[in-house]
């Protein structure tokens, strides 16, 4: 079979496309702005209302962005054959014995739910071991965790791990000792030290399930096309309970076939990289995608926060070519289970993203990045165009309401100035706005639906369509609190402000009460007076914004609500927002769910105590942690020999519960301190200290 | 803690310090997860060790010598020359050989260093 020719005919073909959807994104907006000029009291012609119509532009247009390449996506599907994909000729089952190519999976976890992780490690394991491909694989579990809990709980599932799957010396475990950059800074010194023995790495995140065969054609689609240096697949969203997640799940399945296929439409060898579930070749990433800090203090400047998109432009700027393996299935991933936690996520994002802005007018870049990098900070700062799009009608409403009409602004005129409103106009434009926001969704359900078999999987033709319903009315209550956290994010940020960078809450736990109240209380007293003075002062305005409001005022109670696993599990049983993995679920996530169950089983059947208190007092979790701190002893200034002793005496003498995270941490570093604490702990006889470390009740 | 130097000497198994050094060394072993059998023998042997020593050293105290031989025990009952010597329904398992297991475990490959220079943003 010949192979598509990935040279200059990509290049081209994505040169006229992406002029194409520009012209579309500025047709559809001059003239659905027009239209809301023509709709404003004034025509747009005072200063407010001109400002409006500036704002409105700009948020259509980003509208339409979505819409135009959801349409290239359909366009694509509806295709039999694509021959830009880059999957195009890379078999079924292949094999890499000639290949002689090395892989290396990376999972960086930063202070994550070890059983979690280990699991999904497990998981794709065993998938990889069936392929009879695993020799060319090896698994990297890089930690950056601070907790001393969790370092130890990862050691000793790591140990356990490889014990029962009989991969030593195959899945390695490194815990770094400085956290220098984070993520991408773990991946960077993976590289420095092991990165000269493979050929490729694919990188995970701690929630990140592959099938075998998807790794094995990963590697075999790179060795085909020799000038590909990342190739991102498109992630499925799955394994989660609550009502949010499986909304999320549900729209990830539906709809992100189209998207991703419209994003591959326009972007072909200039794509994405979003930080996992996706194939490096390791020596240009070692050579060209090292990141530089950013001049300035955070979060403005300092590192990189979200690396990938920056790596992916590097890897260009190095003469690599990325691509997104649209069409590549056995990628998973899961999405937060709650409405505060996905938040938080963005918070981080959003800075991320809006660090980016800085990068994009950087020499030396693609195009196509620098506005992938725009992109990405308008994911965010759409919500603040929004929030003063709505502030500026409100405070224009307002203005109508207690300002004197002037009907000859210009003096002695033959004709008045009537400020005329046509809710008519009004309808049409919302009409058009819904048709932008709604018509790639209902075009994804018409691909399944004419896809054979592949209704079923979404429990049938009318639960699909109902679950169609209740997603956008889902997605419409949750719109008005999401921009309102991700306005408050993009304006924190740009106040400079920085945020935390914690470890995500992975497991179906929902959002307490009080927790929600604290999140959602700013919000919903504001929802409550703005709605309170359109009530007063322009009823038919707050009538047009009761969809905003009504939600926001209701935030406290959706947030919770939407949080249970028991609520999404009733949607289930009702057939509603299915998505094929819950009809039949793959072998990987069959696996992921038993070793689950396994590893919560080991946690729960080993005592209560932390990792630390585990690492000390457990005589086989001491050895296994003195097994890794081999090498590591060194020499110390009398000082700081002095400070140990007495932080031994502390620890001994108090117990765990004196000591600090970092005193922890300080007592794991040193082996000798490890073992004289285990020692003198199981020594005494003084019942007080036994009882206070577990030993006896 | 009292401890009756003279009353432990005379009768251990009454005694609530050797009462004591037996739930201690019991304890340590359950973590080892060893058959019920084993654990016994261990602590058997191991508290008639510290016995012996209590009696020599009248500064010791049975907890603390119970597990001192108990330690002392798993390292002879796990080296490798003694295992060959005992008979095979006799043998420490590997789990209480743990200590020299982790000498065997590469967590880590051995380095292959490369280097990554950071990328310029003009």
């Amino acid at each position: 079979m010949n192979l598509p020719s990935l040279d200059k005919p990509w290049e081209n073909a994505a040169r006229l496309r992406r002029i194409a959807l520009l012209a579309l994104i500025i047709a559809t907006s001059v003239i659905a702005s027009g239209h809301m000029a023509d709709i404003l009291p004034h025509r747009g012609s005072t200063q407010l209302e001109f400002v409006i119509v500036i704002v409105f532009a700009t948020l259509f247009a980003w509208i339409s962005i979505g819409f135009w390449e959801a349409m290239a996506g359909l366009f694509t599907l509806a295709r039999r054959v694509d021959r830009f994909s880059i999957t195009l000729g890379v078999e079924a089952d292949p094999s890499l014995e000639e290949t002689g190519a090395r892989t290396a999976i990376l999972i960086p976890v930063a202070n994550e739910e070890p059983e979690r992780v280990f699991a999904g490690v497990q998981a794709t394991y065993k998938s990889l071991e069936d392929t009879g491909q695993i020799q060319h694989f090896d698994f990297f579990i890089l930690s950056d965790s601070s907790d001393p809990d969790r370092w130890v709980e990862e050691e000793m599932a790591w140990a356990e791990t490889c014990r029962s799957l009989g991969a030593f010396n195959r899945i390695y475990y490194r815990r770094r000792r400085v956290n220098l950059k984070r993520k991408s800074g773990n991946i960077a010194d993976f590289c420095r030290r092991w990165g000269k023995n493979y050929r490729y790495m694919i990188v995970f995140d701690a929630d990140s399930i592959m099938a075998g065969k998807t790794l094995v054609r990963m590697v075999q689609a790179m060795e085909r096309h020799p000038k590909v240096g990342i190739l991102q697949t498109a992630p499925l969203a799955v394994n989660r309970e609550t009502l949010i997640a499986r909304t999320q799940q549900f729209a990830n399945h539906v709809y992100s076939t189209m998207f991703a296929a419209g994003l591959h439409f326009i972007q072909l060898g200039d794509s994405h990289f979003w930080g996992h579930n996706a194939i490096i070749r390791v020596e240009p990433f070692m050579q060209h995608c090292g990141l530089p800090e950013l001049p300035g203090k955070p979060p403005r400047g300092g590192f990189i926060m979200s690396h990938d998109f920056v790596e992916a432009a590097f890897m260009r700027r190095g003469g690599w070519e990325v691509w997104l393996a649209y069409d590549l299935g056995g990628s998973y991933e899961e999405v937060p289970p709650t409405l505060l936690e996905e938040l938080k996520r963005d918070r981080r994002w959003c800075q991320g993203n809006l660090q980016h802005i800085r990068i994009a007018f950087a020499k030396g870049l693609l195009s196509a990045h620098r506005a992938l990098f725009l992109h990405g900070a308008m994911s965010y700062g759409s919500s603040l165009l929004w929030f003063l799009f709505i502030s500026l009608s409100t405070a224009a409403a307002f203005t109508e309401a207690f300002r004197t009409p002037v009907y000859f602004p210009q003096g002695r005129t033959l004709f008045p100035d009537w400020p005329v409103w046509h809710p008519q106009w009004a309808l049409t434009l919302l009409g058009t706005t819904a048709i932008i926001l709604f018509m790639p969704k209902l075009f994804s359900v018409l691909l399944i639906m004419l896809k054979k078999g592949q209704v079923r999987q979404y429990g049938g033709i009318l639960k699909l369509l109902a679950s169609l319903v209740l997603e956008v009315f889902l997605s419409a209550l949750f719109a008005p609190v999401r921009m309102l956290f991700h306005s408050k994010f993009v304006f924190i940020t740009l106040l400079g402000r920085q945020v935390g960078w914690g470890p995500q809450q992975r497991s179906d736990l929902g959002t307490g009460w009080r927790e929600a109240i604290r999140f959602h209380g700013f919000g919903t007293l504001l929802a409550l007076i703005w709605a309170a003075s359109l009530f007063f002062i322009n009823r038919s305005f707050f009538w047009w914004n009761a969809p905003i409001f009504i939600p926001l005022i209701l935030s406290i109670p959706l947030s919770v609500w939407s949080s249970r696993a028991s609520v999404g599990r009733a949607f289930r049983m009702l057939g509603l927002l299915l998505i094929p993995e819950e009809m039949e679920q793959p072998k990987e996530l069959k696996s992921l769910e038993a070793n689950l169950v396994s590893e919560q089983k080991n946690f729960a059947s080993s005592p209560k105590a932390g990792g630390f208190v585990k690492a000390v007092v457990n005589p086989v979790v001491n050895a296994v942690h003195l097994g890794l701190l081999r090498g590591k002893q060194r020499k110390l200034t009398q000082e700081i020999a002095s400070g140990r002793t007495g932080l031994i005496e502390k620890a001994f003498s108090q117990g765990p519960a004196s000591l600090s995270p970092k005193e922890k941490r300080i007592i794991l570093y040193d082996p000798l301190l490890v073992q004289e604490l285990h020692r003198r702990i199981w020594e005494t006889p003084d019942e007080r200290i036994a009882k206070l470390w577990g030993i006896i009740r | 803690m009292p401890f009756n130097r003279e009353e432990s000497l005379m009768s251990p198994l009454h005694d609530k310090s050797w009462q004591r050094a037996q739930q201690r060394v019991l304890a340590y072993l359950r973590f080892l997860n060893l058959p019920s059998v084993v654990n016994l023998e261990l602590a058997l042997l191991a508290l008639n060790r510290a016995r012996s020593r209590v009696e020599e050293s009248p500064e010791s105290h049975p907890v603390t010598e119970s597990f001192r031989a108990l330690q002392a025990v798993l390292i002879e009952k796990a080296s490798p020359a003694a295992q060959d010597l005992i008979a095979p329904e006799d043998r420490v398992p590997p789990l209480a050989r743990v200590h020299e297991l982790c000498g065997e475990i590469q967590s880590m490959p051995a380095l292959n260093r490369g280097s990554m220079m950071t990328g310029k943003l003009r």
